[in-house]
Protein backbone atom coordinates (compact mmCIF):
# COMPACT_ATOMS: atom_id res chain seq x y z
CA UNK A 1 0.00 0.00 0.00
CA UNK A 2 1.32 3.43 -0.51
CA UNK A 3 0.57 6.52 1.32
CA UNK A 4 -1.48 7.85 -1.46
CA UNK A 5 -3.99 4.98 -1.60
CA UNK A 6 -4.19 4.85 2.27
CA UNK A 7 -4.86 8.71 1.93
CA UNK A 8 -7.66 8.04 -0.49
CA UNK A 9 -9.21 5.56 1.95
CA UNK A 10 -10.56 8.20 4.09
CA UNK A 11 -12.34 10.43 0.42
CA UNK A 12 -14.50 7.53 -0.05
CA UNK A 13 -14.33 4.89 3.51
CA UNK A 14 -17.50 2.82 1.95
CA UNK A 15 -17.39 0.18 1.40
CA UNK A 16 -15.29 -0.65 4.18
CA UNK A 17 -16.05 0.78 7.59
CA UNK A 18 -12.76 2.13 9.34
CA UNK A 19 -12.63 -0.62 12.16
CA UNK A 20 -12.04 -3.43 9.64
CA UNK A 21 -9.93 -1.15 7.07
CA UNK A 22 -7.37 -0.29 10.03
CA UNK A 23 -7.12 -3.33 11.39
CA UNK A 24 -5.80 -4.82 7.51
CA UNK A 25 -2.80 -6.19 7.46
CA UNK A 26 -1.62 -3.94 4.58
CA UNK A 27 -2.23 -1.31 6.36
CA UNK A 28 -0.39 -1.96 9.73
CA UNK A 29 2.13 -2.86 7.67
CA UNK A 30 1.87 0.70 5.93
CA UNK A 31 1.98 2.29 9.26
CA UNK A 32 5.40 0.32 10.51
CA UNK A 33 7.00 2.05 7.70
CA UNK A 34 5.71 5.44 7.28
CA UNK A 35 5.66 7.54 10.45
CA UNK A 36 3.96 10.35 8.69
CA UNK A 37 0.67 8.04 7.76
CA UNK A 38 1.05 6.77 11.27
CA UNK A 39 0.31 9.67 12.61
CA UNK A 40 -2.50 10.84 10.03
CA UNK A 41 -3.89 7.21 10.72
CA UNK A 42 -3.64 7.80 14.51
CA UNK A 43 -5.59 11.47 14.39
CA UNK A 44 -8.02 9.73 12.64
CA UNK A 45 -8.40 6.75 14.79
CA UNK A 46 -8.45 9.33 18.06
CA UNK A 47 -11.17 11.31 16.04
CA UNK A 48 -13.48 8.44 15.42
CA UNK A 49 -13.13 7.75 19.59
CA UNK A 50 -13.81 11.44 20.10
CA UNK A 51 -16.54 10.94 17.70
CA UNK A 52 -18.55 7.85 19.15
CA UNK A 53 -18.24 9.68 22.59
CA UNK A 54 -20.37 12.48 21.28
CA UNK A 55 -22.35 9.32 19.83
CA UNK A 56 -23.04 8.03 22.74
CA UNK A 57 -24.22 11.23 24.93
CA UNK A 58 -27.26 11.50 22.87
CA UNK A 59 -30.44 11.47 25.71
CA UNK A 60 -33.38 8.95 25.38
CA UNK A 61 -36.10 10.94 24.54
CA UNK A 62 -38.45 11.97 27.48
CA UNK A 63 -41.91 10.43 27.30
CA UNK A 64 -42.76 13.91 28.21
CA UNK A 65 -42.09 15.18 25.01
CA UNK A 66 -44.28 11.63 23.12
CA UNK A 67 -46.83 13.12 25.30
CA UNK A 68 -46.44 16.63 24.53
CA UNK A 69 -46.67 15.60 20.67
CA UNK A 70 -49.49 13.40 20.89
CA UNK A 71 -51.59 16.59 23.11
CA UNK A 72 -50.77 18.63 19.99
CA UNK A 73 -51.88 16.32 17.54
CA UNK A 74 -55.11 15.23 19.31
CA UNK A 75 -55.54 19.17 19.60
CA UNK A 76 -55.34 19.10 15.52
CA UNK A 77 -57.51 16.11 14.79
CA UNK A 78 -60.47 17.73 17.07
CA UNK A 79 -59.26 21.11 15.35
CA UNK A 80 -60.11 19.03 12.15
CA UNK A 81 -63.51 17.00 12.70
CA UNK A 82 -64.77 20.66 14.76
CA UNK A 83 -63.69 22.80 11.19
CA UNK A 84 -65.57 19.01 9.13
CA UNK A 85 -68.72 19.70 11.71
CA UNK A 86 -69.52 23.59 10.97
CA UNK A 87 -69.08 22.77 7.05
CA UNK A 88 -71.83 20.16 7.03
CA UNK A 89 -74.34 22.21 8.69
CA UNK A 90 -73.34 25.48 6.66
CA UNK A 91 -74.38 23.12 3.72
CA UNK A 92 -77.53 22.16 5.27
CA UNK A 93 -78.83 25.54 6.30
CA UNK A 94 -78.10 26.78 2.52
CA UNK A 95 -79.91 23.72 1.25
CA UNK A 96 -82.99 24.94 3.87
CA UNK A 97 -82.54 28.53 2.80
CA UNK A 98 -82.44 28.04 -0.93
CA UNK A 99 -85.70 25.68 -0.64
CA UNK A 100 -87.10 27.95 1.44
CA UNK A 101 -86.38 30.97 -1.15
CA UNK A 102 -87.85 28.41 -4.01
CA UNK A 103 -91.27 28.00 -2.27
CA UNK A 104 -91.56 31.83 -1.47
CA UNK A 105 -90.62 32.33 -5.16
CA UNK A 106 -93.28 29.78 -6.70
CA UNK A 107 -96.07 31.42 -4.86
CA UNK A 108 -95.33 34.47 -5.73
CA UNK A 109 -95.17 33.48 -9.28
CA UNK A 110 -98.57 31.72 -8.77
CA UNK A 111 -100.27 34.77 -7.30
CA UNK A 112 -98.78 37.00 -10.44
CA UNK A 113 -100.51 34.58 -12.82
CA UNK A 114 -103.65 34.17 -10.64
CA UNK A 115 -104.17 37.59 -10.65
CA UNK A 116 -102.90 39.27 -13.10
CA UNK A 117 -104.91 42.30 -12.96
CA UNK A 118 -102.44 43.17 -10.34
CA UNK A 119 -99.80 44.81 -11.68
CA UNK A 120 -97.10 46.80 -10.27
CA UNK A 121 -97.71 50.61 -10.37
CA UNK A 122 -96.07 52.27 -13.05
CA UNK A 123 -93.61 55.30 -12.91
CA UNK A 124 -93.27 56.45 -15.91
CA UNK A 125 -95.17 59.43 -16.90
CA UNK A 126 -98.99 58.39 -17.97
CA UNK A 127 -100.33 60.39 -21.15
CA UNK A 128 -102.91 62.88 -20.50
CA UNK A 129 -106.18 61.55 -21.21
CA UNK A 130 -108.53 63.99 -22.76
CA UNK A 131 -112.24 63.81 -21.00
CA UNK A 132 -114.37 61.60 -23.16
CA UNK A 133 -116.64 63.15 -25.94
CA UNK A 134 -119.82 61.14 -24.86
CA UNK A 135 -120.73 60.73 -21.28
CA UNK A 136 -120.82 57.32 -19.91
CA UNK A 137 -124.69 56.14 -19.63
CA UNK A 138 -124.12 54.41 -16.38
CA UNK A 139 -123.82 56.10 -13.15
CA UNK A 140 -123.98 54.32 -10.34
CA UNK A 141 -124.89 56.41 -6.81
CA UNK A 142 -122.29 57.37 -4.60
CA UNK A 143 -122.61 56.94 -1.03
CA UNK A 144 -120.51 60.07 0.43
CA UNK A 145 -120.96 58.53 4.17
CA UNK A 146 -119.57 55.75 3.72
CA UNK A 147 -116.89 56.42 0.76
CA UNK A 148 -113.48 56.22 0.87
CA UNK A 149 -110.63 58.45 -0.61
CA UNK A 150 -109.82 55.87 -3.14
CA UNK A 151 -113.66 55.69 -4.15
CA UNK A 152 -113.50 59.23 -3.79
CA UNK A 153 -110.86 59.53 -6.63
CA UNK A 154 -112.65 57.09 -8.96
CA UNK A 155 -115.89 59.07 -8.48
CA UNK A 156 -114.23 62.20 -9.28
CA UNK A 157 -113.08 60.67 -12.56
CA UNK A 158 -116.21 59.41 -13.98
CA UNK A 159 -117.25 63.24 -13.43
CA UNK A 160 -114.79 64.40 -15.93
CA UNK A 161 -115.30 61.98 -18.01
CA UNK A 162 -111.71 60.09 -17.48
CA UNK A 163 -111.85 56.56 -18.04
CA UNK A 164 -111.38 54.29 -15.25
CA UNK A 165 -109.39 50.76 -15.75
CA UNK A 166 -112.53 48.79 -14.10
CA UNK A 167 -115.03 49.72 -16.32
CA UNK A 168 -114.68 48.88 -19.61
CA UNK A 169 -118.42 48.67 -20.38
CA UNK A 170 -118.75 52.04 -19.81
CA UNK A 171 -116.33 53.07 -22.66
CA UNK A 172 -117.74 50.65 -25.13
CA UNK A 173 -120.90 52.89 -24.87
CA UNK A 174 -119.08 56.27 -25.55
CA UNK A 175 -118.64 55.74 -29.40
CA UNK A 176 -120.59 53.29 -30.92
CA UNK A 177 -120.57 54.57 -34.41
CA UNK A 178 -117.69 55.12 -36.80
CA UNK A 179 -115.52 58.40 -36.53
CA UNK A 180 -117.12 61.03 -34.78
CA UNK A 181 -116.98 64.91 -37.00
CA UNK A 182 -113.52 66.65 -36.88
CA UNK A 183 -111.74 63.70 -36.73
CA UNK A 184 -109.53 62.51 -39.54
CA UNK A 185 -109.42 59.13 -40.38
CA UNK A 186 -105.90 57.25 -39.93
CA UNK A 187 -107.65 53.68 -41.42
CA UNK A 188 -110.40 52.42 -43.45
CA UNK A 189 -113.31 52.88 -40.52
CA UNK A 190 -116.52 51.59 -41.16
CA UNK A 191 -119.34 49.94 -38.16
CA UNK A 192 -117.68 47.02 -38.45
CA UNK A 193 -113.97 47.60 -38.23
CA UNK A 194 -114.21 50.72 -36.05
CA UNK A 195 -116.82 48.98 -33.72
CA UNK A 196 -116.48 49.27 -29.67
CA UNK A 197 -115.22 51.96 -27.31
CA UNK A 198 -112.40 54.33 -28.45
CA UNK A 199 -110.26 56.75 -26.36
CA UNK A 200 -109.65 59.88 -27.01
CA UNK A 201 -106.08 61.35 -26.02
CA UNK A 202 -104.92 64.72 -25.96
CA UNK A 203 -101.67 64.95 -27.22
CA UNK A 204 -98.94 67.89 -27.36
CA UNK A 205 -97.35 68.34 -31.07
CA UNK A 206 -94.17 69.83 -31.98
CA UNK A 207 -94.39 73.35 -33.61
CA UNK A 208 -93.25 71.89 -36.81
CA UNK A 209 -95.82 69.34 -37.12
CA UNK A 210 -98.52 72.17 -37.60
CA UNK A 211 -99.07 74.11 -40.53
CA UNK A 212 -100.46 77.17 -39.28
CA UNK A 213 -99.41 79.77 -36.48
CA UNK A 214 -100.46 78.93 -33.25
CA UNK A 215 -101.79 81.62 -30.92
CA UNK A 216 -99.95 80.20 -27.79
CA UNK A 217 -97.38 78.45 -29.33
CA UNK A 218 -98.75 75.19 -28.24
CA UNK A 219 -100.26 72.43 -30.76
CA UNK A 220 -102.27 69.73 -29.49
CA UNK A 221 -104.31 66.99 -31.06
CA UNK A 222 -107.32 64.99 -30.23
CA UNK A 223 -106.14 61.04 -30.77
CA UNK A 224 -108.94 58.52 -31.24
CA UNK A 225 -107.63 54.87 -29.74
CA UNK A 226 -109.83 51.99 -30.55
CA UNK A 227 -110.05 49.02 -28.26
CA UNK A 228 -107.17 47.23 -29.82
CA UNK A 229 -104.51 49.75 -29.29
CA UNK A 230 -104.35 50.95 -32.57
CA UNK A 231 -105.19 54.95 -33.51
CA UNK A 232 -108.22 55.35 -35.57
CA UNK A 233 -108.22 59.07 -36.12
CA UNK A 234 -106.94 62.39 -35.33
CA UNK A 235 -107.92 66.08 -35.24
CA UNK A 236 -105.68 68.90 -34.57
CA UNK A 237 -107.31 71.44 -31.80
CA UNK A 238 -106.94 74.86 -33.00
CA UNK B 1 -51.09 -1.39 13.20
CA UNK B 2 -49.47 -4.31 11.51
CA UNK B 3 -50.30 -2.62 8.13
CA UNK B 4 -49.83 0.80 9.05
CA UNK B 5 -46.24 -0.35 10.06
CA UNK B 6 -46.24 -1.98 6.31
CA UNK B 7 -46.95 1.57 4.62
CA UNK B 8 -44.54 4.34 3.22
CA UNK B 9 -43.77 7.62 5.40
CA UNK B 10 -46.20 9.54 2.83
CA UNK B 11 -49.07 7.14 3.00
CA UNK B 12 -48.85 7.46 6.72
CA UNK B 13 -48.20 11.62 6.61
CA UNK B 14 -51.60 11.72 4.29
CA UNK B 15 -53.40 9.30 6.86
CA UNK B 16 -52.19 11.42 9.90
CA UNK B 17 -52.89 14.97 8.13
CA UNK B 18 -56.75 13.13 7.03
CA UNK B 19 -56.98 12.76 11.48
CA UNK B 20 -55.91 8.68 11.73
CA UNK B 21 -53.77 8.95 15.21
CA UNK B 22 -53.08 5.50 14.66
CA UNK B 23 -50.72 6.49 11.47
CA UNK B 24 -49.68 9.41 12.96
CA UNK B 25 -47.79 7.65 15.80
CA UNK B 26 -46.55 5.00 13.57
CA UNK B 27 -44.75 8.05 11.97
CA UNK B 28 -43.86 9.49 14.90
CA UNK B 29 -41.48 6.60 16.18
CA UNK B 30 -40.13 6.15 12.66
CA UNK B 31 -38.99 9.91 12.70
CA UNK B 32 -38.72 11.46 16.25
CA UNK B 33 -35.08 9.74 16.85
CA UNK B 34 -33.59 11.01 13.90
CA UNK B 35 -34.66 14.67 14.53
CA UNK B 36 -33.84 14.19 18.14
CA UNK B 37 -30.84 13.35 17.82
CA UNK B 38 -29.73 15.81 15.11
CA UNK B 39 -31.60 18.67 17.24
CA UNK B 40 -29.07 17.57 19.75
CA UNK B 41 -26.19 16.89 18.23
CA UNK B 42 -26.63 20.09 16.29
CA UNK B 43 -28.17 22.60 19.47
CA UNK B 44 -25.87 19.96 22.41
CA UNK B 45 -28.67 20.91 24.28
CA UNK B 46 -31.41 18.35 25.38
CA UNK B 47 -34.08 21.16 26.12
CA UNK B 48 -33.45 22.75 22.79
CA UNK B 49 -33.51 19.25 21.10
CA UNK B 50 -36.69 18.56 22.67
CA UNK B 51 -38.30 22.31 21.94
CA UNK B 52 -37.24 21.48 18.25
CA UNK B 53 -38.32 17.91 17.90
CA UNK B 54 -42.14 19.32 19.00
CA UNK B 55 -41.88 22.18 16.89
CA UNK B 56 -41.19 19.84 13.78
CA UNK B 57 -43.95 18.05 14.37
CA UNK B 58 -46.58 20.15 15.06
CA UNK B 59 -45.16 22.20 11.92
CA UNK B 60 -45.77 18.47 10.03
CA UNK B 61 -48.86 18.58 10.73
CA UNK B 62 -49.55 22.38 9.91
CA UNK B 63 -47.16 22.16 6.54
CA UNK B 64 -47.80 18.70 5.93
CA UNK B 65 -49.65 19.24 2.78
CA UNK B 66 -47.08 21.03 1.39
CA UNK B 67 -45.50 17.59 0.95
CA UNK B 68 -44.59 16.45 -2.61
CA UNK B 69 -43.02 12.89 -3.50
CA UNK B 70 -41.19 14.18 -6.12
CA UNK B 71 -39.21 16.56 -4.05
CA UNK B 72 -37.99 13.38 -1.71
CA UNK B 73 -38.79 11.41 0.94
CA UNK B 74 -41.06 12.19 4.28
CA UNK B 75 -37.83 12.35 6.16
CA UNK B 76 -36.13 14.54 3.95
CA UNK B 77 -39.03 16.75 4.18
CA UNK B 78 -39.08 16.53 7.90
CA UNK B 79 -35.19 17.05 8.21
CA UNK B 80 -35.38 20.13 6.26
CA UNK B 81 -38.47 21.53 8.56
CA UNK B 82 -35.72 20.43 11.40
CA UNK B 83 -32.83 22.54 10.21
CA UNK B 84 -34.68 25.53 9.81
CA UNK B 85 -35.88 25.28 13.82
CA UNK B 86 -32.51 24.47 14.60
CA UNK B 87 -31.41 27.57 12.95
CA UNK B 88 -33.89 29.42 14.96
CA UNK B 89 -32.91 27.99 18.28
CA UNK B 90 -29.01 28.86 17.31
CA UNK B 91 -29.80 32.28 16.62
CA UNK B 92 -31.74 32.72 19.80
CA UNK B 93 -28.75 30.52 22.11
CA UNK B 94 -26.27 32.59 20.68
CA UNK B 95 -25.84 35.20 23.11
CA UNK B 96 -25.96 32.74 25.58
CA UNK B 97 -22.67 30.15 24.67
CA UNK B 98 -22.70 27.98 28.12
CA UNK B 99 -19.58 27.53 29.48
CA UNK B 100 -18.62 24.07 30.86
CA UNK B 101 -19.77 22.95 33.97
CA UNK B 102 -16.89 22.76 36.37
CA UNK B 103 -19.11 21.49 39.57
CA UNK B 104 -21.27 18.64 37.83
CA UNK B 105 -19.18 15.98 38.67
CA UNK B 106 -18.58 17.10 42.40
CA UNK B 107 -22.10 17.14 43.19
CA UNK B 108 -22.66 13.57 42.53
CA UNK B 109 -23.22 11.31 45.74
CA UNK B 110 -20.11 8.85 45.94
CA UNK B 111 -22.87 5.73 45.37
CA UNK B 112 -24.01 7.00 42.16
CA UNK B 113 -20.48 6.78 40.50
CA UNK B 114 -19.37 3.99 38.19
CA UNK B 115 -17.26 1.35 39.50
CA UNK B 116 -15.96 0.85 36.45
CA UNK B 117 -15.42 4.62 35.55
CA UNK B 118 -13.69 6.89 38.03
CA UNK B 119 -14.75 10.02 38.61
CA UNK B 120 -11.30 11.63 37.03
CA UNK B 121 -12.31 9.52 34.30
CA UNK B 122 -15.84 10.44 33.90
CA UNK B 123 -14.50 13.93 33.97
CA UNK B 124 -12.52 13.45 31.18
CA UNK B 125 -15.08 11.74 29.31
CA UNK B 126 -16.99 14.92 29.97
CA UNK B 127 -14.45 17.00 29.19
CA UNK B 128 -13.29 15.06 26.14
CA UNK B 129 -16.99 14.88 25.27
CA UNK B 130 -18.07 18.91 25.05
CA UNK B 131 -14.47 19.55 23.16
CA UNK B 132 -14.98 17.17 20.14
CA UNK B 133 -18.97 19.45 20.62
CA UNK B 134 -17.37 22.59 20.42
CA UNK B 135 -14.95 21.71 17.84
CA UNK B 136 -17.94 20.40 15.76
CA UNK B 137 -19.83 23.51 15.92
CA UNK B 138 -16.99 25.56 15.31
CA UNK B 139 -16.99 24.22 11.51
CA UNK B 140 -18.39 25.80 8.56
CA UNK B 141 -22.22 25.02 8.56
CA UNK B 142 -21.99 22.82 5.06
CA UNK B 143 -19.37 20.88 7.07
CA UNK B 144 -20.73 20.56 10.62
CA UNK B 145 -23.76 19.57 8.63
CA UNK B 146 -22.30 16.19 7.15
CA UNK B 147 -20.17 15.44 10.23
CA UNK B 148 -23.70 14.98 12.25
CA UNK B 149 -24.99 12.95 10.04
CA UNK B 150 -22.90 10.69 8.85
CA UNK B 151 -21.05 10.59 12.35
CA UNK B 152 -23.21 11.56 14.75
CA UNK B 153 -26.79 10.30 13.07
CA UNK B 154 -25.07 7.47 11.35
CA UNK B 155 -26.81 7.83 8.01
CA UNK B 156 -25.34 6.66 4.68
CA UNK B 157 -24.03 9.01 2.05
CA UNK B 158 -26.97 8.43 -0.03
CA UNK B 159 -29.19 9.35 2.78
CA UNK B 160 -27.38 12.63 3.70
CA UNK B 161 -26.88 13.61 0.26
CA UNK B 162 -31.11 13.35 0.02
CA UNK B 163 -31.38 15.30 3.38
CA UNK B 164 -29.06 18.20 2.08
CA UNK B 165 -30.47 17.86 -1.46
CA UNK B 166 -26.51 17.27 -2.94
CA UNK B 167 -24.68 14.38 -4.90
CA UNK B 168 -22.71 11.58 -2.70
CA UNK B 169 -19.56 12.92 -3.89
CA UNK B 170 -20.04 16.18 -2.40
CA UNK B 171 -20.80 14.53 0.83
CA UNK B 172 -17.62 12.49 0.51
CA UNK B 173 -15.38 15.19 0.03
CA UNK B 174 -17.16 17.48 2.42
CA UNK B 175 -16.98 14.87 5.15
CA UNK B 176 -13.68 14.39 4.01
CA UNK B 177 -12.47 18.11 4.43
CA UNK B 178 -14.96 17.93 7.57
CA UNK B 179 -12.62 15.18 9.23
CA UNK B 180 -9.36 17.43 8.34
CA UNK B 181 -10.64 20.58 10.00
CA UNK B 182 -11.93 18.61 13.01
CA UNK B 183 -8.08 16.71 13.13
CA UNK B 184 -6.64 19.56 12.85
CA UNK B 185 -8.86 21.30 15.84
CA UNK B 186 -8.07 18.29 18.40
CA UNK B 187 -4.80 18.22 17.45
CA UNK B 188 -3.75 20.35 20.69
CA UNK B 189 -6.58 18.63 22.93
CA UNK B 190 -4.78 14.67 21.98
CA UNK B 191 -1.67 15.89 23.10
CA UNK B 192 -2.04 15.70 27.19
CA UNK B 193 1.56 17.99 27.90
CA UNK B 194 1.79 20.46 25.56
CA UNK B 195 5.35 22.28 25.24
CA UNK B 196 5.36 25.21 27.64
CA UNK B 197 8.97 26.23 27.24
CA UNK B 198 9.00 28.44 24.36
CA UNK B 199 7.39 31.06 26.26
CA UNK B 200 8.47 32.06 29.65
CA UNK B 201 5.28 33.96 31.37
CA UNK B 202 3.24 30.61 30.63
CA UNK B 203 5.99 28.64 32.33
CA UNK B 204 5.52 30.85 35.43
CA UNK B 205 1.47 30.52 35.24
CA UNK B 206 2.01 26.96 35.37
Amino acid sequence: MTCQELHSYFEVREPVDFASWIGSAEVAEHILGCAGCAGFVEAHRQMERNLALVRATVPRVAPALDAAVLAHYRRYAARLSQAAGPTAGRGRRLFAALAWGAAIAAVALGAILFFPGRKTPSTSARPYRAPLIIEPQAQRPATPATASPTTKRKRAARAVGYPTRHEPAAIASVIPGPLPGGFHSLMYCDELSCAGAMTMIRVQLPMYAASFPSANGMVFADVLVGPDGIARGFRIVE
Amino acid sequence: MEKLESRSDAELLEQSLAGDEAAFLVLYERLKSGVFRYAFYTTNSKAGAEEVTQEVFISLLQEGGRYRKELGDVAAFVFGIARNFVRRVERRERAYQPLPRDDAAEGVPASLISGVESLPQQMMRKETTEKVQTAIASLPDHYRQVVVLCDLCELSYAEAASRLHCAVGTIRSRLNRAHSLLAHKLRPFRDPQPNITATGTESWVL
